[in-house]
């Protein structure tokens, strides 16, 4: 027995090609198979992971009415809950870049901190790594929510992923052009807020669970549930708490109302009561008037009265006076004169006497005519001072009148100012009574107005919308579902390559075993008559068979599991932001497949051998009788065998006398070119589509941004803008939407435009369905990819909804080429009738000078304050290279596997043929074929056979680019779907450049081949 | 100056570092239109002189001169021509394209040499006309070997070599074969070397060579060669 291993290893030795093709085509098979069977469990594996380490929520809830305590602690009394976390977010602008700010949680999304630390100071930020560098300062110049954030400027102290943004594609934003450019993690206490905006949830269990496993779905079902039943009780709950604090406010408003009113009447009431006292003060001032007014005349008639009786009395008195003195002959004005000259006589008398003295004679008469003067002089005196009492009481009756007159007038004056002060009190309070009707008028207007309010507030109590809860789970992830649709893929494609593979791997080892037994036959039948028995024989191909399986198959599972899937999940490095792969070196699997291949290796060498061991040793020891030529069925049609050469006819003797490798030939090239073509084809489908998308159809240069939005764009912004480089510009409207199809959300831009008639300059538009564009007047224009998605035609119609998870209505008119991304285009009209809103441009498409620095220019624009964000056109198509990029690699991938399975099945097939026909061809050297005409008479065949293989297999390659397209295709891009002619071409070279090598390689053993071998017996 | 004529051929086999001599001091002469048996018991060193004459093999040294070209003296390809467009080799197991039919097989020898005969012709000659459309493995063996001897004499060469060309067959076959190389000798003139361990065969040459260990033990010239019919197997 030990001999019969020792003859395996010599074998091995001694034909070291085909043990290595037989190795290789195991190693190639089982390789591919496996490493495309385990990417997608291995990307499951690595997304867990990475989802548990971080603790990816389960599920948010946000709430059109806010989430509170309230909220939290029902919750928490869920059955199925394992955590619940309430939170913070808010979406800002940060260079005029859309940035969404959380909250730093540590128990539910805790972020993948990539470098740096996690926050101390509340100034301090973790930030998208993506996007930032550490020492970053991020300044947030627009929330949208008003003060929700206490610290506006953060300082970027590390750099992380975070759980909830796998996908490049963020998602929409409330804030800027409606698309997240990226996030940040700031310290809790930033946020000040009443109400938590939104509120995580983890399941009981699923952190056990396998992501995207139904183990995980049942699980979080379990909390679905329980959640739909709670949302609307606590919807509920949080209306009537919002309705009973509006209420309060109304009431509030009501009594402040009321009180503001009864303040306003009382005051009106006060001055009216004044008023009305003062009306009575001016009427009893008005009494006492009169009063003294009648008392004055009273006064001055009694007076009068008085006066006059005085005069009266004083006149008979006078009279009486005047008559008895002219009784005495005296005139009463006489009287002065009458006692002057009287005076004088006695003067004169008294001198007289004064010179004489009494003796002397006319003494005594003069001192009688002196005495009697006297006398006289005595009773005139008594007259004057009667007429002077007489004249004093004159007097003093006018001076009384005097008096009276004057005292009347005072009076009567008195009364006069009185009276004007009266009447000046009287025009005061008639003003203020006027000003009181004012008030009371006033009063009447502000009640009715505070009527109006508090009913309309208490009408728009009834109209307070019931708060929603929007129940999201994992899918609010924009990569969550679509990595693992991605993942899901491959998978569909590791479906049909790896079958395909195996079918080729286990036809070639057949052959190649079928041959190695057929060779080996003398010896076969020498052991058999030595006694050997057939198991022993057999098991002696079957060691060989062993060493070449397990050492294929570990070679391939080594390469297999390693290589394919980081190729493949590097792709996936372009469209997210992944964890590194963990690659699982699974031993189960891994002896299963060597078990399996070796089953069925050993079935091919079993049933190899036992075809010659059947028959006894003799018949084995003699040679195997020579495959009889045939007719071909080629020679029944006369015209065609007719023309061909001689050597033509030979070859399609020789190509039909060995039907199996024929098959396997055709069936080993057609697979190769298919596949070959498969990777050029879609190498084709993936890099002419920057340049179609971002030359031919949206070719302006660039996007900007405004920092705020226009009704109309006046001419002062517009300048502005001119002094730059622009040359043409066109005003739109763009906003990020989402439309939901195949239970994937999607983004869409909208796009209003302010001027249809001019959007060639901008964008090209092919229509998909008409032959002719046209800018439709109504209804909206819509991209092909989301056409497809939504399945809809022209006249269908869309749903699309914004941030606010508002839903819009729209009729499709048009579908346009396009190729990556989703659009809807509309003009104004169409964008006010649907959207019932006023439009606001808030962009600019423009064209620009060819020589224009896109830096200088954008600094130029940013610099006037009119642009928030600038776009340029040209830096799409690197990013989209750089996001496409690593289909390059599977493009790779396939074109080297199918180049190495082009190449063994050619080296394979063609040793055999060579080692089939030994005799045969060192018989055509004897007849003195040149070697030349030797390897063309050997290789024509294959050649030809090759050739074949190749145009059927870009027939089958066109199908195949086809389906892999079909499935490869992302949702957000339209492939190309057609081949370019050169990879046809490449295909063809390839091809034939393999089975050149392989006959160059070869041709080595052909010459090599002794003619002596001719005249040997036949084995 | 003999139509073929070696002189002092040796040749040597280098299998590591031990030399093996199969053939030395061998020389002899053909002349034109001759039918020579070169006879010996297996071993002697008949193929390897064989293998020298077809041009399969280069000798160590010595001269052999063909229709005045030294042989021993041609490069590859040019032994490759020398082959193609001088010598017949008829098999002992006739080594036919199984895949063609009888008529092909000539047809594939023909194509590639200066002056063939018409394949048609020549297997009428060997009495195939009815089996020309026959694949080998329609025929019986000495049917085939007529194909074969049909290829090589088709080729119009300077030299038809046989080796043990009976051998496969049974006797009555065999002389039949014999007939054949007989009277294309003599009817058309071809030069032929049978190789052969059979002495009986041997009867029938012009000239008979006998080669033991290596080197010829001696050239016989026959007076008076036997028809194959006399011969007494």
């Amino acid at each position: 027995m030990r001999l019969l291993y020792k003859l395996s290893f010599q074998k091995m030795r001694k034909n070291i090609g085909r043990f290595l093709s037989v190795l290789f085509i195991v190693a190639l098979g089982v390789g591919f198979f496996a490493g495309l069977r385990e990417t997608t469990p291995d990307i499951q594996t690595t997304l867990d992971n990475y989802y548990d380490e971080h603790n990816l929520m389960d599920f948010k809830i946000i709430s059109t009415g806010g989430l509170n305590e309230d909220d939290v602690s029902s919750l928490k009394a869920l059955e199925n809950i394992q955590k619940v976390l309430p939170s913070y977010s808010v979406d800002t602008l940060i260079n005029g870049e859309e940035v969404r700010v959380h909250a730093i949680e540590e128990e539910i999304n805790n972020v993948d901190l990539k470098s740096g630390r996690m926050p101390e100071k509340n100034n301090e930020c973790v930030a998208d790594a993506t996007k930032y560098k550490i020492g970053d300062t991020l300044t947030i110049t627009k929330t949208s929510v008003d003060g929700i954030l206490s610290t506006l400027e953060y300082t970027v102290v590390g750099l992380a992923d975070s759980p909830l943004y796998l996908s490049r594609q963020m998602g929409i934003a409330s804030i800027g052009t409606g698309e997240l450019a990226s996030f940040i993690y700031v310290p809790r206490e930033n946020f000040d807020s009443e109400y938590y905006t939104e509120i995580y949830l983890t399941a009981k269990g699923t952190l056990d669970e396998v992501a995207y496993e139904d183990g995980y779905d049942e699980l979080k079902d379990l909390l679905l549930e329980e959640l739909e039943e709670l949302a609307p009780i606590r919807e509920t709950k949080r209306y009537e708490e919002i309705l009973e604090e509006a209420t309060i406010e109304i009431r509030k408003i009501e009594s402040e109302a009321e009180s503001e009113i009864s303040d306003a009447e009382n005051k009106l009431n006060d001055a009216l009561n004044e008023i009305n006292s003062g009306r009575e003060e001016i009427n009893s001032a008005k009494n006492e008037l009169s009063k003294n007014e009648q008392r004055v005349n009273m006064e001055e008639q009694n007076g009068l009265t008085q006066i006059n009786n005085a005069r009266t009395s004083w006149q008979e008195s006078y009279d009486l006076f005047v008559s008895s003195l002219n009784s005495y002959g005296l005139n009463i004005n006489a009287l002065d004169s009458t006692i002057k000259s009287i005076n004088m006589e006695i003067t004169n008398l008294e001198q007289l006497l004064s010179t004489m003295t009494e003796e002397d004679e006319s003494y005594a008469t003069y001192k009688g005519a002196l005495d009697t003067l006297n006398i006289e002089k005595e009773n005139l005196q008594t007259l004057i001072t009667t007429r002077d009492t007489l004249n004093k009481g004159k007097e003093e009756i006018d001076a009384n009148e005097q008096k009276l007159k004057e005292e009347i007038t005072s009076a009567r004056s008195e009364i006069e100012s009185a009276r004007n002060e009266i009447a000046a009190n009287e025009e005061t309070i008639d003003a203020a009574y006027q000003e009181y009707l004012a008030g009371v008028e006033e009063l009447n207007t502000q009640k009715q107005r505070l009527e109006e309010e508090i009913a309309d507030a208490k009408s728009a109590l009834n109209e307070i919308e019931k708060p929603e809860w929007y129940l999201l789970d994992r899918s609010d992830n924009n990569g969550y579902i679509s990595i693992w649709d991605d993942a899901a893929k491959v998978d569909a494609i590791a479906g049909i390559f790896p079958i395909f593979f195996i079918v080729v791997v286990a036809l070639m080892c057949f052959n190649t075993m079928n041959r190695m037994v057929e060779e080996e036959r003398g010896e076969i039948g020498t052991l058999s008559s030595l006694g050997y028995g057939s198991f022993s024989i057999i098991n002696g191909y079957l060691f060989y068979i062993f060493f070449a399986t397990v050492i294929g198959v570990t070679v391939g599972l080594l390469v297999g599991y390693t290589l394919i899937p980081n190729v493949i999940y590097s792709i996936y490095n372009a469209n997210y932001i992944l964890p590194k792969l963990e690659i699982n070196m699974k031993l189960l699997p891994f002896f299963i497949m060597i078990l399996i291949t070796l089953g069925l290796m050993s079935m091919i060498a079993i049933i190899s051998c036992l075809k010659e061991l059947k028959n006894v040793p003799a018949t084995i020891l003699r040679p195997a009788s020579p495959k009889a030529g045939k007719k071909v069925f080629l020679e029944h049609i006369k015209f065609i065998w007719k023309r061909l050469s001689f050597t033509g006819k030979v070859t399609a003797r020789n190509m039909f006398r060995y039907k199996k490798r024929i098959i396997m030939t055709v069936l080993g090239v057609v697979g190769s070119t298919a596949l070959l073509l498969t990777g050029f084809g879609l190498r084709d489908s993936i890099s002419g589509l920057a340049d179609l998308q971002y030359g031919k159809i949206n070719h302006y240069d660039a996007l900007l941004v405004f920092q705020n939005s226009y009704q109309s764009l006046d001419s002062n912004i517009l300048n502005e803008l001119e002094s730059t480089n622009i040359t043409e510009y066109m005003p739109i409207y763009q906003a990020s939407f989402t439309f939901e199809a195949k239970n994937l959300s999607h983004d869409v831009y909208l796009i209003v435009l302010s001027n249809p008639e001019e959007i060639d300059k901008f964008i090209t538009f092919n229509s998909k369905v008409n032959e002719e564009f046209n800018f439709p007047s109504d209804g909206v224009i819509i991209s092909e990819k989301m056409a497809s998605l939504l399945d809809v035609e022209i006249g269908d119609f869309i749903k699309i909804r914004n941030s606010n998870n508002e839903l819009v209505v729209l009729p499709v008119s048009e579908i346009v080429e396009n190729y990556t991304m989703h659009y809807v285009y509309m003009n104004e009209e169409t964008y006010e009738k649907y959207f019932e809103t006023d439009l606001e441009y808030n962009m600019i498409m423009a064209n620009l000078d060819d020589e224009a620095n896109h830096d200088e220019l954008a600094n130029s624009w940013m610099d006037t304050g009119l642009i928030s964000t600038i776009n340029f056109t040209e830096d799409n198509i690197e990013v989209f290279d750089n996001m496409v990029g690593g289909l390059n690699l599977i493009v790779l991938l396939i074109i080297g596997a199918s180049c190495a399975l082009a190449f063994i099945v050619l080296y394979n097939l063609t040793t055999i043929n060579i080692a089939e026909r030994i005799r045969e061809i060192s018989t055509l050297k004897v007849l003195g074929f040149y070697d030349k005409e030797v390897s063309s008479y050997v290789y024509r065949e294959t050649l030809f056979l090759t050739i074949f293989g190749i145009i059927l297999g870009l027939v089958a390659g066109i199908f195949l680019h086809m389906y892999v397209i079909n499935v490869a295709e992302t949702d957000n891009i339209l492939f190309l779907h057609n081949i370019l002619w050169p990879s046809y071409i490449y295909s063809f070279l390839i091809i034939i450049f393999f089975t050149i090598i392989v006959q160059i390689i070869t041709n080595r053993r052909l010459k090599k081949i002794d003619m002596v071998e001719s005249l040997k017996s036949v084995e | 100056m003999s139509y073929i004529e070696l002189k002092n051929v040796k040749k040597e086999y280098v299998m590591g570092e031990i030399k093996i001599v199969a053939a030395h001091n061998v020389s002899f002469t053909i002349e034109k239109g001759e039918l020579v048996v070169i006879l010996g018991p297996s071993g002697a060193g008949k193929t390897t002189i064989l293998n020298l004459l077809g041009g399969m093999d280069l000798a160590t040294s010595g001269s052999i001169i063909v229709d005045n070209e030294d042989i021993t003296k041609l490069k590859r390809k040019e032994l490759i021509s020398y082959r193609r467009n001088s010598i017949g080799f008829v098999f002992q197991f006739y080594n036919l394209v199984q895949n063609l039919t009888a008529l092909e097989n000539v047809e594939l020898a023909v194509q590639i040499c200066k002056n063939p005969l018409d394949p048609a012709t020549v297997l009428k000659q060997v009495g195939l006309e009815d089996r020309m459309n026959n694949f080998p493995g329609e025929l019986s063996g000495g049917e085939q070997q007529r194909v074969a001897i049909a290829r090589a004499i088709a080729k119009n060469p300077k030299l038809l070599l046989c080796d043990e060309p009976t051998g496969a067959l049974d006797s009555k076959t065999g002389i039949k074969i014999l007939e054949l190389l007989q009277k294309s000798c003599k009817e058309m003139g071809m030069t032929t070397v049978i190789i052969t361990h059979n002495a009986i065969i041997s009867e029938i040459a012009d000239k008979v060579i006998r080669i033991k260990n290596g080197t010829v033990e001696s050239v016989l010239m026959n007076k008076k060669p036997k028809n194959v019919k006399e011969l007494d197997w």
